[in-house]
């Protein structure tokens, strides 16, 4: 027999079967559709996280004042008190004896308040700082100037201020340098426009105000020694290490504790980064396992039809061996309607993933890895053929009067 | 008891006298779960080339397992079967294949069409078999099912016919391939007797041609189609009588009744097919592929 009679019998054998096939070719569809996508989600938040925290900054840290009580344990009943960071941390972290890998540290002072413009008002987060904020936490000047220290000296009530900000309070085209928002009651003054960082989804890093340290305890949330947090900067993110535990030694000699004991919480952001990479991989593995279980469901539904139809096949193989059919030619057959099947099965399903891919799923946009196609492609024609060929290849070895006795 | 008693010597060519088939204590014995039930009880017979006999038999007797044993579709518990002279044992699958493909045509009494395919596509599914290509392939379906009177229902499925249809077509797909042996299992058993009359006339004309048939039947008036008849019993051959000898035109041959009659129903099945003898196993038709030397 010909290629084009195999080819022409497979056909007639899929089509003459409409519901199985379609039920075969829905099984692995599904399966390899589900891989493609799922492996795909898992790959695109990896990257997402990865890009958010590259955001951040990967040579900073942040320690940041939690509130707890300090200077080890009580003397006497009295003695306990918060622990505070404060202008003399920020002293001993800039001295490069004490601290030889930290470049910048940066207290922050933050709050929320209300911006108003003339009639247009805009709920945003305000944050006191000095220069070097900007810097540290990677912000750069789409127009004006940055805040200088000699204005956190003075006090001075002026403010950069984020896109989103700018967006709320004031027209198309107008430009806000030079102009006076409040902040509350509190009047200050625009003098530079932040670029935007883009949403990175944990805070909305376009949505801020900032300003001098002093001006803000001054005018908004009243004086104190105390910061709510410090951001370190690392003279390179390999060193992050070495000026994360100075800074440790500096402030559990400050707080009168151990490093064991520390009143506050240092995040590493290179540690953060890492400990997000290795969880967004695993959740990419975890997406892929449930993937592959969902083939493996497809792959034994593919089974369960071919053996549910096991019946009418081994009839229909008996009659065909009794006018004339060897073996082979009916092993042929099958095996041409098994690859037909999962090929057109594997291919819509790639189709499918394909275009599933396109989509944003809760947030995240997927990004296609190409293993996972070739492997889903591949395993779903692998359990198409075999489920397809072992009932058959029973069936045909069966003198063709048992077979057509078969039921 | 066995047919040479009453067989004429045949006064033809020599190769025409070898027997075509032999049993020789044929024995089946099926498993109904511990009990082994003997369904045939030592069957012989011998049958020449272009004889024409008809098995009888009460229901239950055996005649349909003897019927599958000599179609090569089932093997006989004990006992020998030469077809052709060849001990049937030592055919491999795939000889069998092409001997039921190309020698044999089988006429089943439960139809056995494929359900899914058309009428037209399950009579030319044996050609398929052998490779003819599509175009001869459909000519020949379609004059098969004409000469059984069927060529208006080629598209129809299987289901969407009588049993009458049904059986017409099955004798359609047995008849197509011009095969030297036809086994027909009560092939006019659900046929009205004008429809019964045209099947028997196809089977007498190819028997006429010097084709063997052998045919199972319930009925006295279609076995007297027939040239001989062989009752069974009980798994057991209880009489054999010949009416005709094996060279004799089959007695009911009504060839005047055929518009077409003036070529010969073979050619009209198959214009230049092999001849009615020695189709697969004899030596002098290399072009056949199962000859004794490869074995
Ligand atoms: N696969 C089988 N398993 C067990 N017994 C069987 C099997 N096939 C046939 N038989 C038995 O063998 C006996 C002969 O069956 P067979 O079909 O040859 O009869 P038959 O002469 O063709 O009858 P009918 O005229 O009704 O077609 C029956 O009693 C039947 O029950
Ligand atoms: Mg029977």
């Amino acid at each position: 027999m010909s290629w084009a009679d195999n080819f022409i019998i497979a056909i007639r054998g899929i089509t003459a079967n409409k519901v199985r096939s379609a039920l075969t070719v829905l099984g692995l569809l599904i399966g390899v559709s589900a891989v493609i996508i799922l492996v795909a989600v898992g790959n695109g938040s990896s990257l997402s996280v990865e890009q958010r925290i590259n955001q951040l900054g990967s040579n900073t840290l942040t320690v940041l004042n939690t509130g707890r009580f300090g200077r080890g344990p009580a003397v006497s009943g009295t003695q306990t008190q918060e622990a505070t960071l404060t202008m003399t941390d920020v002293k001993d972290m800039e001295n490069p004896n004490e601290a030889p890998d930290v470049k910048s540290v940066s207290p922050v002072v933050s709050t929320s308040e209300t911006a108003t413009y003339g009639s247009a008002s805009y709920s945003t987060s305000v944050i006191g700082s000095t220069a070097s904020y900007l810097s540290a936490e990677d912000y750069t000047l789409s127009s004006g100037n940055p805040i200088t220290n000699q204005e956190v000296t003075s006090h001075s009530r002026v403010v950069d201020i984020g896109s989103e900000v700018v967006s709320n309070l004031f027209d198309p085209g107008q430009n806000p340098i030079g102009q006076t928002i409040q902040l509350g009651s509190v009047n200050f003054q625009v003098v530079g426009v932040l670029a935007s960082k883009g949403s990175s989804g944990l805070t909305n890093e376009d949505s801020v105000v900032i300003a001098p340290y002093t001006a803000v305890q001054d005018e908004l949330t009243g004086y104190s020694q105390s910061f709510s947090e410090l951001i370190v900067q690392g003279k390179s993110s390999s060193t992050l290490n070495l000026a994360e535990s100075e800074v440790e030694s500096i402030l559990a000699a400050t707080n009168n504790t151990t490093i064991a004991n520390l009143p506050f919480n240092i995040i590493n952001q290179a540690s953060l980064l890492s400990t997000a990479k290795s969880t967004t991989s695993t959740l990419t593995v975890l997406l892929g396992a449930v993937a592959a279980i969902s083939l493996l469901v497809g792959g034994i539904g593919v089974m369960n039809i071919m053996l549910v139809t096991v019946t009418e096949r081994t009839r229909e193989i008996g009659i065909r061996k009794a006018i004339g059919a060897s073996k082979a030619a009916i092993l042929v057959q099958f095996l041409f309607e098994a690859v037909l099947l999962s090929l057109i099965g594997g291919a819509l399903g790639v189709g499918i993933g394909m275009i599933g891919t396109v989509f944003r799923i809760d947030g995240v946009r997927p990004v296609v890895a190409p293993y996972s196609i070739i492997l889903a492609f591949g395993v779903a024609v692998v359990i198409g053929v075999f489920f397809g060929l072992y009932p058959a290849n029973r069936a045909a070895s069966l003198r063709p009067i048992d077979a057509l006795r078969y039921d | 008891m066995t047919s040479t008693l009453t067989e004429p010597k045949a006064a033809k060519a020599a190769k025409s006298s070898k027997p075509v088939i032999v049993l020789r204590n044929i024995r089946k014995t099926y498993m109904m779960g511990h009990v082994a039930v003997e369904v045939l009880r030592g069957i012989s017979m011998t049958i020449d080339p272009g004889d024409f006999a008809a098995i009888m038999g009460a229901s239950g007797s055996g005649k349909s397992t003897t019927m599958h044993i000599i179609g090569c579709l089932d093997v006989p518990s004990r006992g020998y079967y030469w077809l052709d002279g060849i001990d049937v044992r030592s055919l491999t699958d795939e000889d069998l294949s092409k001997i039921r493909n190309r020698k044999i045509g089988f006429v089943f009494q439960s139809f056995n069409l494929i359900p899914r395919l058309s009428v037209l596509a399950n009579v030319e599914l044996p050609l398929t078999y052998q490779g003819v290509k599509k175009q001869e392939r459909r000519e020949r379906a379609v004059a098969a099912l004409s000469a059984t009177g069927m060529s208006h229902r080629l598209i129809h499925m299987p289901t969407e016919l009588s049993g009458g249809e049904q059986q017409r077509v099955a004798v359609a797909r047995a008849v197509v391939t011009n095969p030297s042996i036809l086994l027909a299992d009560e092939p006019t058993g659900n046929l009205p007797s004008h429809q019964s009359a045209e099947v028997m006339n196809i089977f007498s004309q190819l028997n006429a041609e010097g084709r063997t048939v052998i045919l199972v039947t319930h009925e006295e008036d279609i076995a007297e189609h027939a040239k001989r008849i062989i009752r069974i019993q009980d798994g057991m051959v209880v009489r054999d009588t010949r009416s005709l000898p094996v060279d004799a035109l089959p007695p009911r041959l009504d060839a005047s009744s055929k518009k077409t009659a003036s070529r010969p129903i073979s050619a009209r099945l198959a214009d230049g097919s092999s001849p009615p003898h020695g189709l697969l196993l004899n030596t002098d038709t290399p072009s056949e592929s199962i000859s004794r030397d490869s074995k």
